[in-house]
């Protein structure tokens, strides 16, 4: 019985010399890691995104026209010469102007992307500093900037921002601008509710002690700490971008010819879906597929980082 | 609680004076005037035109005269439709937008919840991965697609139901647009039912119920579907906006004459005043909602105190 333990005991202690076979702690987001490529739905997703994004930087080395350019041969019957085919290299047929839709997809799929991952991008940005600031100072100034959120978002943006688009023109920067500016305010509020349950933490007490200052406090230490929750909702922010841009460009008020975005292509194949239906299709897969996919790699992040589950 | 309604309401005003400011600064700052053509006009004629709509007075008596306006309900006259002010041309179609977001809004929270509650009570079984992938399609497809898709299936394919037009909101031209508009907020509200649901079954008070020997149905109705609300009725703001917002798409695409229409006319006609004042409305509208949903969730929610 003794001499049993003693091997044992004797094990371990080599074990611990040699560092083989220990468990060795695992961080956050190791954990989350971890969790998130068990997630086959949102692993696929991933990859999916990944092909897409791809196909809108080298999409075009592949197309047989330019997105401006018009075939007039493919104009004098769009319904029959227009439609996708290998031969003609218009891949995903051509529109109702004669332009390779091929083409314009990839461009399309680059102004919806850039617009949803760069607005998104900035909303986050200001979300985050806003919401940490106001939470990490506290106080008067929490109330005041908290009040000013509160107002601003009860203020119908979405017509906000079209009023926006008319009056300023139809420029790409503004509409980054725009719904960048516009959709922060969420983040603002999810930020500062976890940097209030942050802040009286001992390393936070600790970087006081050091006399780090406040700006500091808040950069190196609470945003790094509430990035988790950040990601979590950036990535269900993209495709609501994705989503408003294509809405803004619907409605005709999005990027300017000839540039183009999925909005601007359905709402051009929306009119001719009754004997072109592929210029409605193409674009309008691009968009679903994305959206999906965003959807589902947000799930899996969520369930990746959320404490709760933990 | 009146005291809460009142003090709710109270707090509503400073905003509505932000919405008005940021509308109205939009429109000073916009470059050129609505009256600028391109042979030109006399300087004279100008002048008149400018004066007729106090645009020569400086900004702030401007915005004082559109603000003491707007107390009394008028949203100014149509830059563009020059017989006609804004008033005479938004408030007829406001009936048709209403009646559209209140069926969309009646179906939605209906199958909706009902949609979430089956979901969550077959928690991880097919009825529940069936609903849910279904909720899932429901969110990625916006109303700018849905619409199209259906007019595609069921007036060009299958000849069941007109593509578009009003006709007075007879049913069969109804159909098509509350559907298209009310997909996205069934899903929505389904994923958010199922997960509040779950979160409440599993707590101790329905455990402490199931325990009692409570019948199911007591244990549901009773006592987990006040908590499940929640969630549901704090959405309702957001749904609101959904329901303005869709009813941009819905008014240009079915040509049913909402108030959409006008606000997409007005924009691309640079009729800046027929902007300003859809803005103000559907401000004024979206604002007294969020105001009504507090209160709603100040009534279920006995922890909050007011």
């Amino acid at each position: 019985m003794f001499f049993k333990h003693k091997k044992v005991a004797q094990e371990l202690a080599e074990q611990l010399e040699s560092g083989v076979g220990i468990i060795e702690g695992r961080s956050l987001w190791q954990d989350a890691k971890r969790r998130f490529f068990r997630n086959k739905a949102a692993v696929v997703s991933l990859f999916i995104i990944g092909l897409i994004i791809l196909f809108s930087i080298f999409g075009s080395q592949f197309a047989q026209y330019s997105y401006e350019e018009i075939d007039w041969f493919a104009l004098s019957d769009p319904v029959e010469l227009g439609r996708p085919s290998i031969e003609t290299g218009h891949y995903f047929g051509t529109d109702k102007l004669g332009r390779d839709l091929y083409a314009r997809t990839v461009q399309g799929s680059q102004i919806s992307l850039m617009v949803g991952i760069l607005s998104s991008f900035v909303a986050i940005v200001i979300g985050t500093l806003y919401g940490a600031a106001s939470g990490f100072i506290g106080g008067r100034v929490d109330m005041v900037m908290m009040r000013i959120v509160e107002i601003l978002s009860a203020l119908p943006f979405m017509f906000m921002v079209i009023m926006l688009m008319v009056m300023f023109g139809r420029q790409i920067i503004l509409i980054f601008v725009a719904i960048g500016a516009v959709s922060w305010l969420d983040m603002a509020r999810i930020v500062r509710g976890q940097t209030l349950s942050i802040k009286n933490k001992e390393y936070i007490e600790a970087a006081h002690a050091c006399g780090v200052s406040q700006w500091r406090i808040v950069v190196r230490h609470i945003v790094p700490n509430v990035m988790g929750i950040v990601l979590v909702y950036a990535s269900l922010m993209i495709p609501g971008m994705i989503m408003f841009e294509s809405f803004i460009s619907f409605l005709g008020l999005g990027v300017q010819e000839p540039e183009t975005s999925w909005g601007a292509l359905i709402s051009e194949g929306v009119v001719t879906m009754e004997f072109a239906l592929w210029q409605l299709a193409f674009p309008l897969t691009f968009l679903v597929i994305t959206l999906f996919c965003f959807n589902f790699v947000g799930d899996g992040l969520r369930d990746a980082l959320d404490p709760k589950e933990r | 609680m009146l005291n809460f309604i009142f003090r709710r309401f109270l707090q509503a005003i400073p905003t509505l004076l932000v919405l008005t400011m940021l509308t109205f600064a939009l429109m000073y700052m916009a470059p050129g005037s609505p009256f600028l053509t391109e042979k030109g006009m006399p300087e004279e004629v100008l002048a008149n035109i400018n004066a007729k709509y106090h645009l020569d007075l400086p900004v702030w008596e401007q915005y004082l005269i559109y603000l003491g306006n707007l107390v009394q309900g008028d949203l100014g006259p149509s830059f563009r439709y020059l017989d006609f002010s804004v008033n005479d041309l938004v408030w007829p179609s406001l009936a048709v937008s209403a009646t559209i977001g209140a069926w969309s809004l009646l179906i939605a929270v209906t199958l909706g919840i009902t949609m979430g509650m089956i979901a969550a009570l077959n928690h991880n079984k097919w009825m529940d991965y069936t609903l849910m992938t279904t909720a899932m399609a429901g969110i990625v497809l916006p109303t700018f697609v849905m619409a199209p898709l259906l007019v595609l299936l069921l007036s060009y394919k299958v000849k069941l139901l007109p593509a578009g037009g009003w006709h007075d909101g007879d049913w069969q031209y109804l159909v098509l647009p509350v559907f298209a508009m009310a997909t996205h907020l069934i899903a929505q509200i389904a994923r958010i039912t199922r997960g509040s649901l779950i979160e409440v079954m599993s707590s101790n008070f329905i455990r402490t119920a199931q325990a009692k020997g409570l019948p199911y149905r007591t244990i549901i109705l009773r006592h987990a579907f006040k908590p499940m609300m929640l969630p549901v009725v704090s959405y309702l703001g957001p749904l609101f906006v959904g329901v303005l917002t869709g009813s941009v798409i819905i008014d240009v695409f079915f040509g049913t004459g909402g108030i959409g229409q006008h606000f997409v006319n007005g924009a691309i006609n640079r009729d800046y005043s027929m902007v300003m004042g859809v803005t103000v409305l559907v401000g004024v509208m979206y604002i007294a909602f969020n105001a009504v949903t507090d209160i709603i969730y100040a009534y279920i929610d006995p922890k909050i105190r007011y």
